[in-house]
């Protein structure tokens, strides 16, 4: 197997965007290339993130819809699906597809269009993302599930209201440094504390935005990454695991363990330890979820997570910076985009182009992305060359 | 109440189903007492499209094991707390419902 890295990164801002689906995955596309110095008839396989354009836009079978506006020519190209890891499952297939020697130039992309369904329409197509036959009628929207997911933790391991509410502060934070992020205003602990309830006991400002949105990374092997205009970012690790789709079906609830599997899988290959990674993004689709996501890499100890956040570990100075973007909290989270987007978080800041919220001296990065309550994760590691 | 419980990986399901949705082993037929304790609950205030709100979820601990997903009956006299006992109170069309007991 070949060393992959990448050469080329895009995105687009993320938001309630004008442009329909095919026309921000294109546009991700292009940027990623033109950072890359690759023209478009380089490209010889694309695999795309996307979690519902069938239901959100009505449109299915978009790869070659993407590829096609992006002018990459007759080339194998597919759409992944893995709910809201979509995105990492994408960036996955294009690195093994170079890591095999199947391709040398592999584009990969994330992509959705979420705002122009209204909002009860889309916590219905997102809940999709469950296990429906278990979960479907009885009400358990996403953010009901990470509800009792919150509820949990807290009983075990005496995690406090005020420790959720200081990943939002934090996201918040990173997002306003973040000229693509969705939200770009910092809110109080009293503010998140205080918000209108949704799934007790997270309130709107424990729950990720929806968003449209884009983004891209062009791949090779790390052999030829040096002849490109981009300072090029190593793959050190892709890992992948899944678990039960339904919350009862789980042994606990406060640990994911396709999480656990995919992030020990993923150090080992990269031969590091917890203590070498310089800053991480990891799937915050929730509050809750950006301290179990801790604790299931190994950051944090079990029931340990909550202190990330509340005392100032995981801010940007801390001793491992957590979504310096903002994450999906204040980013944004176009669902198919989100994976991809956070590997284009860690390679801008591993080429130390992440301006206003450089993590500084930044080597090592570690992507976390987890679809549905659990089910599927995609950890990935990088390293600056 | 009508269950289900698995010969491979035990978990038990509050419906009949010839196979286990988990991991496709054969199932036998059980009569469930329907009483269990709450493993979690969250009071929810946005729901689906045409769902009456706020509802409470919760995740039921089995007395026989196994969990399920189900709505729980508010019936006052302030908030449910994680270890109550409860009792299946019966199959809506939200699915099983449960009640707090004393």
């Amino acid at each position: 197997m070949r060393e992959v890295s990448i050469i080329g990164i895009g995105v687009t801002p993320f938001g309630a965007r004008e442009e329909g689906l095919a026309a921000l995955g294109a546009a991700a596309c292009r940027s990623a290339l033109a950072d890359a110095g690759l023209a478009p008839g380089r490209i010889e396989a694309f695999f795309l993130g996307n979690f519902a354009g069938h239901a959100f836009v009505g449109q299915s079978h978009l790869a070659p819809v993407v590829a096609h506006a992006a002018g990459l020519g007759a080339i194998p190209c597919a759409r992944l699906e893995g709910a809201c890891a979509s995105g990492g499952l994408a960036m996955r297939q294009g690195a093994l597809a170079v890591a095999s020697g199947q391709a040398d130039f592999v584009l990969v992309a994330g992509a959705e269009k979420m705002t122009s369904a209204s909002s009860e329409e889309t916590a219905a197509i997102l809940a999709a993302a469950g296990d429906v036959g278990v979960e479907g009628r009885v009400g358990a929207t996403f953010p009901a599930l990470f509800g009792l997911i919150a509820r949990r933790h807290m009983h075990e391991h005496g995690t406090t209201r005020e420790e959720l509410a200081h990943v939002a502060v934090k996201n918040h934070a990173h997002g306003r440094l973040n000229p693509n992020a969705h939200a770009r205003k910092e809110v109080s602990l009293a503010q998140v504390l205080d918000a209108r309830r949704v799934a007790e006991p997270l309130g709107v400002f424990d729950c990720s935005l929806i968003s449209d949105g884009a983004a891209a990374v062009a791949l090779c092997p790390t052999e030829m990454a040096s002849d490109h205009r981009a300072k090029p970012v190593r793959v050190l690790a892709s890992a992948q695991a899944s678990d039960s789709p339904a919350l009862s079906d789980k042994r606990g609830i406060t640990s994911f363990r396709a999480a656990r599997r995919a992030g020990e899988e993923a150090f080992a290959r990269a031969g590091l330890g917890r203590e070498d990674i310089d800053l991480a993004e990891v799937h915050d689709c929730f509050t809750i979820a950006e301290i179990v996501a801790l604790e299931d890499l190994g950051f944090f100890a079990r029931g340990e997570g909550g202190r990330g956040a509340a005392e100032g570990m995981t801010r940007l100075g801390g001793a491992l910076p957590v979504n310096a973007s903002g994450g999906l909290k204040a980013k944004g989270h176009p669902v198919g985009a989100t994976g991809v987007a956070q590997i284009h978080e860690l390679a801008l800041q591993l080429r130390g182009e992440a301006g206003a919220r450089q993590v500084p001296g930044a080597e090592t990065g570690l992507a976390h992305n987890l679809g549905g309550s659990g089910a599927t994760c995609a950890v990935h590691i990088l390293a600056a060359a | 109440m009508d269950a289900s419980v698995c010969g491979g990986c035990g978990r038990v399901r509050l419906e009949a189903a010839a196979r286990c949705a988990h991991c496709g082993g054969e199932t036998e037929a059980r009569e469930a007492s329907g009483r269990g304790t709450l493993y979690a609950f969250s009071a929810v205030h946005v729901g689906p499209p045409g769902t009456p709100t706020p509802y409470l979820l919760a995740l039921v601990e089995l007395e026989e094991g196994g969990r399920v997903l189900a709505r729980l009956e508010d019936a006052g006299g302030g908030e449910p707390a994680i270890g109550d006992p409860v009792a299946f109170s019966g199959l809506s069309e939200a699915g099983p419902v449960f009640r707090k007991v004393s």
